[in-house]
């Protein structure tokens, strides 16, 4: 009761009164924020051997895990959470092999065997077997990473810090407009490893990343990739998601008014588990950050509104809304307001969906 | 109703009408701007050195640490997530079944059966206010599967991170408070 009658009161245009000046600011800002983007193209032209040298980190980023062993602790914080892993990774002549073990809280495990990956809860009785189709049956349909950096990132060396004993460069991709995070990497300078990251949204932290110990090239012991957890009969055991095909700009579906940097790279039809209607997945990215929309029939049971909100999770951005008889769900390491703009543009022609 | 919004937010509302309520905010959007409303007067009364003038400054200056947006149907869409924060800082006791807010789906097991384990136990004596309890919970308990699907996406999803860092899955392990 005590709230309704304040709301009849004038205590109402005083909340209120804020928020209308708070609009005017944020234009203000706008208008900032594109010139600090042709600023941005200019320092790209000037910096451009050094912006090069930084993308020759990068690829270094990418390729490290595919030729290094290593063994590790690391945390990962994000939201003021912060949680311990610990990290066994091997790669041989038949391939990849990892093994995460979450440290604190109840126990999860992650192997991973070159595309197949297991996650375990113990505390849950549950096994979730995936497999990752896409690197295996359709390589040319993976994101090229890194390409196009520079239309949506000054990317730059900024010096040389010391991580868990390793010296590290230091890199910076900058947004050059507030539609992307930032990222901040610390790579080994021996061996190209990323061995700290933080994912920021100007000066502010939204997730990070960082090995408080690691060990590499060591020789690894296989029994340390072993599952700490022994299956049972009785325990729930799901495998995950499959992949039903390549549908290259078959879905009808397309999506407008991208934001800028964006651009399709794929687009393909899902099933998941316990599911028998395929699930259309389109997936954006920027060179770095990527988004996914995924379109399902909606059904009965849905609780779905007309749009619908979740909380972040980390850098991760969830938002989904009703297109028609379909629900479009658009997820992506990306800020709220790029996840809103994507989703909010798909727009549907026809859609069959046939298996 | 904005009685009944008012009284879930204090906590008196009876156990029955919680998830009867919840479910109209849910469907309803001036229902969840009404709630939204209330916990900002809530939260303005409940400040300790509260005056007047400083109602404005101060919601100026939380409104200047938050970032920006540019797309011109945010608002509405900010609305819905202080909802959602909302419904989960205070609502923690009483409706575990709101997982379907995404707070807590990283790590839910992958079935399309609702988890009814979810869901906080109820104390009821009264074996038909327990069975239409049960049945009203058990409508909320449906929001699960969607989390699962947002599980299923992520994962999907997490095979298209350009620089994946220590592992493709750090995310994907990564547990939420």
């Amino acid at each position: 009761m005590l709230y309704q009658q304040i709301i009849k009161s004038s205590a109402l245009i005083l909340l209120v009164a804020p928020f209308a000046g708070f609009v005017l600011p944020s234009f203000a800002e706008d208008s900032s924020g594109i010139s600090t983007e042709t600023v941005g193209g200019l320092q790209s032209i000037v910096n451009a051997s050094a912006s090069k040298e930084a993308q020759v980190w990068l690829q270094r980023i990418v390729d490290a895990p595919r030729k290094l062993n290593y063994t590790g602790i690391f945390v990962y914080s994000s939201d003021g959470h912060m949680e311990t892993s610990r990290v066994v990774h091997m790669v041989n002549n038949e391939g990849e092999f990892e093994r995460i073990e979450v440290l604190d809280g109840p126990p999860r495990e992650v192997i991973r065997n070159n595309n197949e990956v297991k996650r375990y809860f113990p505390d849950r009785k549950t096994l979730v077997t995936e497999k990752r189709g896409l690197q295996k049956f359709f390589p040319a349909l993976l994101p090229k990473p890194l390409s196009n950096l520079n239309n949506s990132y000054i990317v730059k060396k900024v010096g040389r810090e010391r991580i868990s004993d390793y010296e590290c460069q230091v890199i910076v991709l900058e947004a050059k407009d507030r539609m992307r995070y930032s990222q901040k990497l610390w790579v080994d300078v021996a061996t190209g490893l990323l061995l700290k990251a933080a994912v920021m949204e100007r000066s502010r932290i939204v997730e990070q990343f960082v090995f408080t110990q690691i060990e590499i090239d060591s020789e690894i012991d296989k029994e340390l990739l072993k599952p700490g957890y022994v299956t049972k009969s009785t325990e729930v055991n799901v495998t995950n998601p499959v992949i039903s095909g390549t549908v290259r700009g078959e879905l009808g579906w397309e999506i407008k008014n991208l934001p800028s940097g964006f651009s399709k790279i794929n687009e393909v039809r899902r099933i998941f588990a316990g599911k028998t209607t395929p699930v259309g997945h389109i997936t954006l990215s920027d060179g770095l950050a990527a988004v996914s929309v995924f379109i399902r029939p909606f059904t009965k049971n849905d609780p779905l509104g007309p749009h619908e909100s979740y909380p972040q999770q980390g850098a991760i951005n969830i938002y989904a809304r009703t297109v028609g008889k379909n629900v479009v769900t658009t997820i992506g390491e990306v800020p709220r307001v790029t996840v809103v703009q994507i989703g909010n543009s798909v727009k549907t022609y026809k859609v069959k969906w046939t298996k | 109703m904005k009685d009944k919004i008012s009284a879930l937010m204090d906590g008196e509302l009876d156990s029955i009408d919680v998830a009867d309520t919840i479910s109209q905010i849910k469907e309803s959007e001036e229902l969840r701007n009404e709630w939204s409303t209330y916990h900002l007067i809530g939260d303005v009364l409940r400040q300790p050195t509260m005056s007047i003038p400083d109602i404005a400054s101060n919601i100026r200056n939380e409104l200047d640490i938050e970032s920006s947006v540019l797309a011109p149907d945010i608002p509405k869409e900010r609305k819905s997530q202080v909802f959602a924060f909302a419904i989960a800082a205070s609502m923690v006791a009483a409706v575990a079944a709101v997982t379907w807010m995404g707070g807590k789906t990283m790590d839910l097991p992958l079935t399309d059966k609702p988890s009814l384990q979810a869901v906080a136990p109820t104390v009821t004596s009264d074996p038909v206010l327990a069975k239409k309890e049960e049945a009203k919970t058990e409508k909320l308990v449906l929001h699960d599967p969607a989390s699962i699907r947002i599980n299923d996406y992520m994962f999907a999803h997490g095979e298209f991170t350009a620089i994946r860092g220590v592992s493709p899955y750090m995310r994907t392990v990564a547990r939420r408070p």
